[in-house]
């Protein structure tokens, strides 16, 4: 009885806690795609007249603005423009397909979560001298080269225009991210901007934030250079937008105290009910054993050699069934991981649930602890009673 | 060996106490074998517990090799019973889920000694009482017969002074119950003091000598 209800108990508490951890590492692996404070910037329409100026303008970015929140604003760490050509039909001898075109400023690489398989990144020469360089994502290697051919110093024609390959690069994010990731070609906003008549514009900037700032802070500060340089309503919140990871973030941080939060409050539920368990059980054991106890009295033991044997007992069993316990829930959540992977199960937000082992041996000590400390009291009201007292009782 | 002086129990039940023994004076040498006989609730049992230190006195003193056995610490008590005594029940009492050897080793190993030790000595007791073959059945593997002849190698695997037994024979049948006593018989000419309580005359006829008890009281300590 006591061997089911501490297996049970340490097995639900192990089971809880891993697939809390599986949920938790899914949606942090969500984040990996960018560093962890990154901040989106673009633009639309205004949506209020200001100065004399009718609503319904459109607001595009430019190089005045990029320059001024690089140099003027504090708390930022790296910024790099993103002028993209999204879904652009990209040639190389018979092959072809359609891939995002992204321009942007050698920082990019800095913030982006990539990993270099080739040649290099976009440099700040490739930037200053407008070269006509690009880095390509692996999908579009892939896609528009044969496996052993050779890569860099190729060129690819990107709506007419040749552009030289200088780097192959991998995505370190996961599922659709990675994709998008390695589906695009990336060069220097400003070869963009020269080659693909953008003029001034450098569409949408990406911001990572220093240590120590806070983005909500960033947000203000970049809102108010932009909202002066276009002439802005300062209450208007359609003309620019803003999504910054930390903000996301700090969302699912409380999502995920909630879930732990609860999760905790489960396990100590069962670690309680547990203990309350054991005590009962420990109590009727000694009960039904208060004969043998007499028995054991008559033929010579001390009443501290009969708490030591209750206690003996009670430890061995906790100990065997907890451990039993401990590991059927490890095996349980470990075989759940693999076949949802090879299920090619893909939910985004539950990945490579796993028990966090200290939690549960915490766990398994605290069941143990309890059940001596419940067969404690009983063992030692057995062990005082007189030994005829004992001998009697059936 | 065992000598008493006025001992005097009585059990409180609610305001008024039963007084159950009412003074007894009974000396036994060393060697004896004693049987206690009397009516049902005369009294027999209590005073067998009594000397067994199962269970304390009220007024009076009990002796053991003049070694007074009063307000004895539950240790104190523990180790007496292991050192001087061997008791043989009724209902056997014998632990259920041990064997007839771990039964029989039990007192020993209250006496610390080692599990090895302690199993060759059992078998050489349950030899004694010939079953040396059933070592390791469990009780519910033997007889009533052959239970009480391991609990009676349990009582003497500690080498005790004193054997007492509280109606040794009172679950057995008559040819079964003959075979226990002349188990008895048989340890006492081995030096070993025994006190009987029984219902059985023919029984109590082969100890040196019967007590007969009356309502808490001794009236006759014939030979
Ligand atoms: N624990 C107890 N509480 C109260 N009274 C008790 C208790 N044990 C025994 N008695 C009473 O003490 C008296 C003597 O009991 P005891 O068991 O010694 O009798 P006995 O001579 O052994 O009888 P029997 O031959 O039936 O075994 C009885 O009247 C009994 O009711
Ligand atoms: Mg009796």
């Amino acid at each position: 009885m006591i061997a089911i209800l501490v297996s049970w108990g340490i097995f639900m508490l192990v089971f809880l806690l891993g697939a809390g951890k599986g949920l938790q590492n899914g949606v942090e692996r969500q984040f990996q795609g960018f560093a962890k404070n990154t901040m989106w910037i673009w633009t639309w329409k205004t949506a209020m007249a200001y100065n004399g100026l009718p609503p319904g303008r459109v607001i595009n970015l430019d190089l005045d603005d990029y320059q001024q929140i690089k140099t003027k604003l504090k708390g930022i760490e790296e910024i790099t423009p993103r002028l993209g050509l999204w879904g652009t039909l990209v040639n190389r001898k018979e092959k072809n397909g359609s891939y995002n075109v992204l321009g942007i400023d050698a920082s990019y690489f800095k913030i982006a979560q990539l990993e270099l398989l080739q040649g290099r990144y976009i440099n700040e020469s490739d930037v200053k001298e407008k070269k006509k360089t690009i880095v390509i994502g692996k999908i579009v290697a892939e896609n528009l080269f044969k496996p052993d051919e050779e890569i860099l110093g190729q060129y690819l024609n990107i709506k007419g225009v040749y552009f030289k390959i200088v780097g192959v690069f991998a995505s370190k994010s996961f599922g659709e991210e990675a994709k998008d990731d390695e589906e695009a070609i990336f060069l220097s906003y400003s070869a963009v901007q020269q080659s693909f008549n953008f003029g001034n514009r450098i569409g949408n900037l990406i911001v990572s934030i220093a240590d120590g700032y806070d983005s909500e802070d960033i947000k203000i500060e970049i809102k108010k250079v932009l909202n002066a340089n276009h002439r802005i309503h300062p209450d208007d919140d359609m003309a620019i937008g803003a999504w910054s990871s930390q903000a996301q973030f700090k969302i699912f941080n409380g999502l995920f105290m909630g879930i732990n939060g609860f999760i905790i409050f489960v396990a100590l539920g069962t670690i309680f009910a547990g203990m309350i368990a054991i005590s009962v059980i420990m109590m009727i054991t000694v009960k039904e054993r208060t004969r043998e106890i007499g028995v054991r009295k008559a033929l010579g033991a001390t009443p501290s050699s009969i708490v030591l044997l209750i206690m003996q007992e009670a430890l061995f069993i906790n100990i065997i069934s907890g451990i039993f316990g401990l590991i059927a829930g490890v095996f349980l959540i470990d075989k759940l991981g693999q076949v949802l992977e090879t299920m090619g199960f893909e939910n985004e937000y539950f990945y490579n649930p796993e028990v966090d082992l200290s939690v549960a041996v915490a766990a398994l000590f605290a069941l143990i602890l309890s059940g001596l400390l419940a067969g404690l009291f009983p063992a030692i009201n057995a062990a005082k009673i007189k030994p005829i007292e004992a001998l009697r009782a059936d | 060996m065992i000598s008493l002086r006025n001992l005097k129990k009585s059990y409180i039940n609610g305001a008024n106490a039963v007084h159950v023994l009412k003074g007894i004076d009974l000396e036994i040498a060393k060697g004896e074998m004693v049987s206690i006989i009397g009516p049902s609730g005369s009294g027999k049992s209590t005073l067998l517990n009594v000397l067994g230190i199962l269970d304390n006195y009220d007024e009076g003193e009990y002796y053991i090799d003049d070694v007074l056995i009063k307000d004895l610490s539950a240790n104190q008590g523990a180790y007496y019973r292991n050192q001087f005594l061997g008791f043989v029940f009724q209902s056997f009492n014998l632990l259920p889920f041990k064997n007839a050897m771990e039964n029989v080793a039990l007192p020993l190993y209250y006496r610390k000694i080692k599990r090895k030790e302690r199993n060759e000595i059992a078998k050489h007791y349950l030899e004694q009482v010939g079953l040396a073959d059933r070592w390791h059945h469990l009780p519910s593997e033997l007889s009533g017969g052959q239970n009480q002849r391991v609990a009676i190698a349990r009582a003497m695997a500690n080498k005790p002074k004193l054997i007492l037994a509280d109606e040794p024979t009172g679950a057995l049948d008559s040819k079964t119950s003959e075979e226990i006593v002349s188990l008895f018989k048989k340890l006492n000419q081995e030096g070993i003091t025994i006190v009987v309580v029984t219902h059985d005359m023919h029984v109590a006829e082969q100890a040196n000598r019967i007590i007969r008890i009356n309502d808490g009281i001794i009236d006759h300590a014939g030979y």
